[in-house]
């Protein structure tokens, strides 16, 4: 095995999940959201030669899955799906959970927002990054982070609320 | 709102990485096969690729200039704008393919726009002054029908510096104009039509968070989005404008 393989390979390990789940709630389609992670990971693997300038992994690779999953929303004309297709992570064929399931009420919330306001919530409170880190990885100013996270955070209340009613 | 955090998690926690996913990975990276889908997939990504093409910049045979005029929102089509031109095509350097199952599409991220500028050919309106801080230049192309490019600048706008994200869309082919289309997605609603100082028709929308605004110019399809009102959008374009 060589040495690049070995490194992503623990790069996959370490980071992978956490990445998984950030493409699955961005994309809100599973087989989608695989596709993200792969080309996230295949993009790593081209600059691992860079890994010695990156202060910080986690959020470098964060900032290449929110690229490669805004990139893959325009190349596929994404569409919102209503189900999470995870017969690969069951083993099931096609058994399906739906976003409307109480367990995934957070989720489905979540994927209400508009994706401004989604991409701060799910790096604030899925992958626990400061407003500053945020503020690098997506490439904006910390106030936007804020009025976001605010806005976010609003929005949601409404959402839970108007869902909790019904 | 204090435990959106733990239950974000604990539903999510559900989705592992499966092993077949990491080897497939691999053997991508080794195979130098690296932007395809899963195998299971290319069908899906081949129709997608396909429909992205035809939704990005599609068209007609009308030679010279066509009219661009369909854009929507929420599948409400918004008003025509100025007319898209078909550009020549210069190749740049060091363009990446995104596979080798077709269609392929190339692409290549930049460190400076100049040099985005000078190698496609292109007299972009984009803002040039020294010290404009771009991040995420990116250029994607099809080599026929399009060229694509993405980038996030952080401007003074107002009282105050804030990121503006900013796309732009150049046809290559007359048959690739004609039927253009796109939907912007997300919670945006149509606010109104301006006009920039050279007479180009703007379209200007907004979300909660953002306002953007869409306009062509030189017959090039230009798209800037920043948390700022649509007033301070459009000076921002007018400045840029000579």
């Amino acid at each position: 095995m060589g040495d690049n393989e070995q490194l992503l390979r623990k790069l996959m390990n370490e980071y992978g999940d956490d990445i998984l789940r950030l493409c699955i709630i961005y994309m809100n389609d599973y087989h989608t959201a695989e596709d993200a992670w792969q080309e996230t990971f295949i993009r790593v693997y081209k600059n691992l030669n860079r890994l010695s300038e990156i202060s910080s992994i986690k959020p470098w690779i964060c900032r290449i899955a929110i690229n490669t999953c805004r990139t893959l929303q325009r190349k596929t004309a994404y569409r919102r799906y209503n189900e999470l297709i995870i017969d690969d992570i069951t083993g099931e064929t096609h058994s399906n959970i739906t976003l409307c399931e109480n367990h995934l009420s957070m989720c489905k919330a979540i994927d209400q927002l508009s994706l401004k306001l989604k991409e701060v919530i799910i790096l604030h409170y899925l992958h626990d990054f400061s407003v500053k880190e945020i503020s690098s990885i997506l490439g904006i100013g910390t106030g936007t982070v804020l009025v976001r996270l605010q806005r976010g955070r609003e929005k949601l209340k409404e959402i839970l609320k108007e869902d909790c009613a019904s | 709102m204090t435990d959106l955090s733990k239950q974000l998690k604990e539903e999510l926690s559900v989705f592992t990485v499966p092993d077949k996913l990491v080897e497939d990975t691999i053997r991508k990276t080794k195979s130098g096969s690296v932007s395809d889908a899963t195998k299971k997939h290319n069908k899906f990504f081949t129709v997608a690729a396909v429909l992205a093409l035809c939704l990005l910049i599609s068209g007609s045979a009308i030679a010279g200039v066509l009219r661009y005029q369909n854009i929507y929102i929420n599948g409400e089509a918004l008003p025509e704008l100025d007319a898209m031109k078909t550009y020549s095509y210069y190749e740049a350097d060091g363009l990446q393919p995104s596979g080798t199952a077709a269609p392929v599409i190339y692409s290549k991220e930049y460190e400076d726009i100049s040099e985005l500028i000078n190698e496609i050919h292109k007299n972009l309106l984009v803002p040039m002054a020294s010290g404009a801080e771009y991040q995420d230049i990116y250029y994607e192309t099809d080599k026929t029908d399009y060229e694509y490019i993405r980038y996030q600048l952080s401007a003074a706008i107002g009282t105050g510096r804030t990121a503006i994200e900013s796309q732009i869309f150049i046809a290559l082919s007359d048959s690739q104009i004609r039927s253009y289309s796109q939907e912007l997605l997300g919670d945006y609603t149509f606010e109104k039509e301006e006009l920039t100082k050279n007479g180009n028709k703007v379209i200007i929308a907004g979300s909660e968070a953002v306002d953007l605004i869409i306009f062509v110019a030189d017959g090039i399809l230009y798209q800037f989005e920043a948390p700022v009102s649509a007033e301070e959008l459009l000076e921002y374009v007018n400045d840029m404008i000579k």
